[in-house]
């Protein structure tokens, strides 16, 4: 067996991944190879540090609240995009009574009248505009093509 | 111990199946059982205990929006693991930080102090491997998953996964040859 596939069935063997006779191989193989047994112990050294290596603990107090400020968060989400559902309809519906108030109103100039419904249809296509924008970004998020 | 895991399997089946059907208890078990997972697997991209905090638990807000459209019949874990991992990446890409670490957020168990020279250059090694390589190393040593795992997670055949990690090891052997005599 060439010493390349050796060398990685020698990583395996350290990790207890290979089967018995697998292992026969690599035995036999690093009693009769200089080469292979050196890399034989510069991976076991390796393995042993690697297995001792762990991340800092972080203090308990972050589990203890971690639940909590998930379901806050998601809460607040909920909270937010009912609060904006509810301005749209509420501005949109303002907007539609000022407007119809101001086309009935014989006393205000025509210019104004024009005025204030270029400010509101810029308004409209502004906001518009802006749902496309986030609704195409959430079409193309990357998230969405996550596995399921 | 594989009926275990099957045992387990079912469990998380018929918890998943609870969340879909809208009980936000559910969720918290499910919470409780992955949040250490989570946390540390984002910890090895960012190397900072609050933003791995933010990103694990903003995964987690996002697994539940997107839980709906989950096959209950796969595993939660490399499922959820691939929304950490895209948002770790968006992460990087917008700090640019990968490169900076500071080795406080490891340890070495029952290292004496002449390991510490080694221990940071090793660190310092693993960080600088090409992402894949970096998690490969992560979550078999510092998560302690099995190939079949890491294979689900990464979305890549195990033969791969194990080449992966022993070009790894082979570049981290290089870096730190000199202690390994």
């Amino acid at each position: 067996m060439r010493h390349q596939k050796i060398k990685e069935l020698i990583s395996l063997y350290l990790e207890g991944e290979l089967d018995n006779r697998e292992k026969e191989i690599v035995e036999q193989h690093i009693k009769e190879c200089e080469e292979c047994r050196k890399e034989f112990e510069e991976l076991n050294k390796l393995e042993e540090v690697l297995k001792k290596m762990e991340f800092k603990k972080p203090s308990d107090e972050i589990w203890k609240t971690y639940w909590s400020s998930i379901y806050n968060r998601l809460e607040r989400k909920i909270g937010w995009i009912l609060f904006s559902i509810g301005a749209i309809i509420l501005l949109f519906w303002g907007a539609y009574k000022l407007i119809e108030e101001l086309i009935k109103d014989p006393t205000i100039p025509l210019i104004l009248k024009i005025g204030i419904l270029a400010f509101f249809a810029g308004a409209i296509i502004l906001l518009v505009s802006i749902l496309r924008e986030q609704l195409f970004m959430r079409k193309r998020e990357r998230y969405k093509e996550v596995e399921k | 111990m594989n009926s275990m895991k099957e045992n387990n399997f079912i469990d998380e089946k018929e918890i998943i199946k609870q969340i879909k059907n809208g009980k936000k208890e559910a969720y918290h078990e499910l919470v409780n059982k992955y949040m250490r997972k989570a946390y540390y697997y984002a910890l090895g991209f960012v190397h900072n205990e609050q933003d791995a905090l933010d990103i694990s638990q903003e995964a987690f807000i996002r697994a539940y929006r997107k839980i709906k459209n989950f096959d209950p019949d796969k595993k939660f874990l490399p499922w959820f693991f691939q929304i950490i991992r895209n948002l770790c990446i968006d992460w990087i890409k917008k700090r640019k930080k990968s490169s900076e670490i500071p080795l406080n957020g490891v340890r070495i168990l029952e290292s004496p102090d002449k390991d510490r020279e080694m221990k940071e250059i090793l660190w310092k090694s693993i960080d600088e491997l090409p992402i894949e390589q970096k998690e490969i190393i992560i979550l078999r040593y510092f998560q302690g998953f099995s190939y079949q795992e890491i294979s689900q997670i990464l979305n890549k055949p195990i033969g791969s996964i194990m080449s992966s990690l022993y070009y790894a090891k082979k570049k981290l052997k290089k870096k730190i040859e000199k202690y390994l005599k």
